[in-house]
């Protein structure tokens, strides 16, 4: 008996205890020692998980118009991201989903009518994308986004000064990551590499996220590339690829610096790896293994390349610009003027011009051809492999003077502009020396 | 808000799914089958390549030579353990056929079958892995059945939604699926995952503890943990206690039904709720640790055999309620009643038993069998406690936990004593002689059906 009398206290004791510690103790016992853990909500950077947020909400709520948007520019950005067409398609349903729904003035949501602009961009459509982006700024003047892909879509067709005076209204606007790396790639247009570096630091120092880092670090190795620093391309490459390792660009840009500072293996292993991935580079890696005398892996790299065109063209969406590039190189020149003479109805863009040039010189047209290529240097086009092909021109012209100075112009602005093509301008500045 | 286009560059153009592909024509999809037998697990990996890639890759020499070239490399790439053990992989058939594509391209679809042996003779748990052209693009899906044997549980389905890759789902609310590892636990049996027999009575009950676990498991991890929401939780906890003690099993009923069948003091009821208390906390407190420091400890089968040695004490119990009834069967009007009462307070209160020590030694012994189980919802919030460094907060909310099952058993020991005087006065008189041996052998039936199930989970 008398033990189940001490006992009882003893209870009431621990339940004293229990409730004085619960009152006294939140400066000390009930504290945690350590800080809150992160919430284990989605990070911003986690684009599958995103989509998948965005999947899940709209299973819920299918007629939120600006969810349907949100996921058109996730399922776009997934497209840039993996290359993957598919995403294009995906994107394209999202958007006009959204478009469909109803919202308070009648007017479509106007972020999925950017979206759409995007798209066409994507899709090489930039009189379509132009059309969409001016139909935001009406109905939305004040929705940034519109302006980068009103400026990108200029820039692909040739259309300079709106470009410019677009993206001078953007950068009052709106001076952030979009609007600078824009405005580094008009500044690269005008043959102003300084300037253009300047603008990618800015950029690089605000990039919101992973991707956007090495987006702009890979811009800066483009950059360092085509000014003939194929060791400072590789740093910025690194960097870009240690922010995103799926980067595309960058993974071509390692491979591409790579060779031409001799390390061969590495480039070839690089470029072979990125094409399983990517086949938008089989050209340059064929024409490295050309180079290096491997013609039958060279051509295995071409007819990938063709069949890739064959099924765009199957699909209606035929890239004129890639196809007489490559027909002017590796195939029929006069097929490769066909091409870009279509192209260049659609858009006199600096890189149209240049390749008409030299589809043109190619199938043997040089005095037609030297316009072009003039023009292409009058709209800005400060490339090594631009003023190679104007040398080629001139030479071919029999402008043994003027061809030098653009052999000479080539090969300062980048020596190693092209495994070929840096070696030929040698030989041809060697030979009339 | 998403910014549109953060890339100034236009990418070059790729070409959107033209045939059955949903990544785009340089797709490379890999679907992988499991099959799991009792003495060998099967793999059937199917590669569909779309046209870009079935360009790509060479075939040298016959198609037949090829698919065993490519199935080989695919066995490399494919990794497969068994409780940690590498699975040995062996190609038992090979099939690689070309078929029509866009633009008049052809398409690809290489068929491997893969063995490796297997003796599922105790639940095992098996990882695959399939890193076969990881660097591609493609749809990537895993299936994981059992033939003969059961999966009691599964990262994958079992039956595939792309029909093996050949019809991909075209939803816009669904990404393509990416899944490059599975986990399965296997087990002798038939059956699929996710079998676990549910007792509709239960069912209810136990949503609403699990509803109470959840709001305390919430306000231990709370960011800052006020004076209020400690006090609500420690009040929770109690209340999950209470709930806990009244669900069926762990033989803690049967104590309420001892308790009733003899005449007991309140004060000797208290302290079998005491003891219950106490025991839950310190097995709490133990396997806590014991989780915490080793990491390869499994806390299922150390609580499924607390569970067999609990029902292995009632059972005794119960023997021994049995022959003590029969003996005072025969022997009526024997002073019982004082003994007991004297017997038990020291039997607790000394940690030995004297003169009457048995019978008091069985309510201990009961007492501790009914708190011996952890319940698994007080050990979840300690381990949680822990882990946010509020150990000494997760042991209160533990004891408040005890304390709120000895509070139940408290209330139904009273209740049934109630019950009980109020019955015998009617025509269960008659009844009263045979009591004791009804509540042995009640306690006796329960042991043995705790100790059963619990046996059962562990094989």
């Amino acid at each position: 008996m008398s033990s189940i009398r001490r006992s009882l206290p003893l209870l009431v004791c621990l339940l004293l205890g229990c409730v004085l510690l619960a009152l006294y103790a939140p400066g000390g016992a009930l504290r945690r020692d350590e800080p809150p853990p992160q919430q284990a909500g989605r990070s911003p950077y986690d684009l599958a998980g995103s989509i998948e947020d965005a999947q899940n909400r709209l299973r819920g709520h299918p007629d939120d118009a600006a969810a349907w948007a949100g996921l058109g520019f996730l399922y776009l950005e997934q497209a840039r991201r993996t290359a993957d067409g598919a995403y294009h398609a995906k994107a394209r349903g999202a958007f006009e989903r959204s478009m469909r729904l109803p919202t308070g003035d009648g007017e479509p949501y106007i972020d999925a009518v950017i979206g759409m602009g995007a798209l066409a961009n994507a899709g090489h459509d930039f009189a379509g994308a132009v059309r969409w982006a001016e139909r935001a700024r009406e109905a939305a003047p004040y929705r940034w986004p519109l302006y980068g892909v009103l400026i990108d879509a200029h820039l692909e067709l040739g259309q300079y000064q709106q470009a410019e005076s677009t993206l001078r209204h953007m950068l009052d606007g709106r001076p952030d990551f979009a609007s600078f790396t824009r405005a580094a790639r008009l500044e690269r247009v005008h043959g102003r590499p300084g300037p253009a570096r300047e603008l990618l630091h800015r950029a690089c120092e605000i990039a919101g996220d992973p991707a956007e880092y090495a987006f702009c670090q890979g811009q800066l190795g483009d950059l360092a590339w085509h000014t003939g620093d194929p060791r400072a391309a590789l740093t910025a490459y690194a960097e870009a690829l240690a922010a995103d390792p799926g980067h595309v660009p960058s993974q071509a840009g390692r491979a591409r610096a790579q060779a031409a500072l001799g390390h061969v293996h590495q480039a070839r292993r690089g470029y072979a790896s990125l094409v399983a991935r990517a086949p938008s580079f089989v050209v340059e890696y064929g024409e490295l293994l050309e180079h290096l005398g491997d013609r039958a892996g060279a051509r295995r790299q071409y007819a990938v390349f063709t069949a890739q065109h064959k099924l765009l063209a199957a699909a209606g969406n035929a890239d004129h610009l890639a196809m007489g590039t490559y027909e002017a190189d590796h195939g029929d020149p006069d097929t490769a003027v066909r091409h870009l003479r279509a192209e260049w109805k659609r858009r006199q863009s600096i890189e149209v011009a240049d390749a008409l040039g030299w589809a043109l010189h190619r199938a043997g047209r040089h005095a037609e051809a030297a316009t072009y290529a003039a023009r292409a240097e009058r709209l800005g086009g400060h490339h090594a492999l631009f003023a190679y092909h104007r040398g080629e021109i001139e030479q071919a012209l029999g402008h043994t003077a003027s061809a030098r100075a653009h052999l000479t112009r080539a090969l300062s602005l980048n020596p190693h502009f092209s495994p070929a093509g840096a070696a030929r301008a040698r030989e041809l500045l060697a030979a009339t020396a | 808000m998403i910014t549109p286009l953060v890339s100034p560059l236009v990418s070059p153009l790729v070409s959107a799914a033209l045939a059955a592909h949903p990544l785009g024509n340089f797709s490379v999809n890999h679907y992988d089958g499991l099959t799991i037998h009792r003495d060998r697990i099967e793999h059937v990996a199917i590669v569909d390549s779309a046209e870009i890639p079935t360009l790509q890759e060479t075939v040298r020499g016959s198609v037949d030579a090829h698919a065993r070239r490519a199935c080989a490399r695919l066995r490399d790439t494919v990794e497969g353990t068994v409780e940690g053990r590498p699975l040995a992989w062996r190609v038992t058939e090979t099939s690689f056929a070309y078929q029509a594509g866009a633009a008049g391209l052809r398409t690809s679809r290489l068929t491997c079958r893969l063995s490796a042996p297997l003796r599922v003779d105790r639940p095992l748990t098996l990882t695959f892995a399939n890193a076969h052209r990881a660097g591609t693009v493609g749809w990537r899906e895993i299936t994981a059945r059992g033939d003969g044997v059961r999966l009691s549980a599964s990262s994958v389905p079992a039956h595939s939604v792309s029909g093996e890759l050949r019809d991909y789902p075209a939803d816009l609310l669904r990404s393509p699926l990416d899944v490059r590892q599975a986990r399965v636990t296997v087990e002798p049996g038939t059956g699929d995952a996710g079998t676990s027999v549910t007792v509709p009575g239960v069912d209810i009950v136990t949503r609403y503890t699990a509803l109470l676990a959840d709001r305390l498991n919430t306000l231990v991890g709370a960011d800052r943990l006020t004076v209020p929401l400690g006090m609500l939780a420690l009040f929770l906890s109690l209340l999950l206690g209470a709930v806990h003690a009244a669900m069926p099993g762990h033989g803690k009923t049967v104590m309420a039904a001892y308790l009733a069948g003899r005449d007991r003091r309140l004060r000797d009821t208290v302290a079998v709720a005491a003891t219950v208390t106490a025991t839950h906390t310190a097995g709490v407190l133990v396997l806590g640790v014991l989780v915490t420091l080793t990491a390869s400890f499994t806390g299922e089968a150390v609580l499924s055999w607390l569970g067999v040695a609990s029902g292995l004490i009632i059972a005794l119990i119960g023997v021994g309620l049995l022959r003590s009834a029969r003996r005072r069967d025969s022997t009526p009007g024997h002073g019982h009643d004082h003994g007991h009462g004297h017997g038990h307070g020291h039997g607790h209160g000394h940690g030995h038993g004297h003169g009457h020590g048995r019978r008091s030694g069985g309510v201990v012994a009961l007492a501790v069998a009914g708190g011996l189980v952890p319940s698994p919802s007080a050990l979840v919030v300690l381990l949680g406690a822990v882990a946010l460094g509020r150990t000494v907060f997760g042991v209160m909310t533990v004891v408040c936990y005890g304390l709120g099952m000895a509070l139940t058993l408290l209330t139904a020991a009273l209740a049934l004593r109630k019950l009980g005087d109020l019955a015998l006065l009617g025509r269960l008189q008659r009844l009263r002689p045979y009591s004791a041996t009804m509540t042995a052998t009640l306690v006796l039936l329960v042991g043995t059906g705790v100790t059963l199930r619990a046996v059962a989970a562990l094989v």
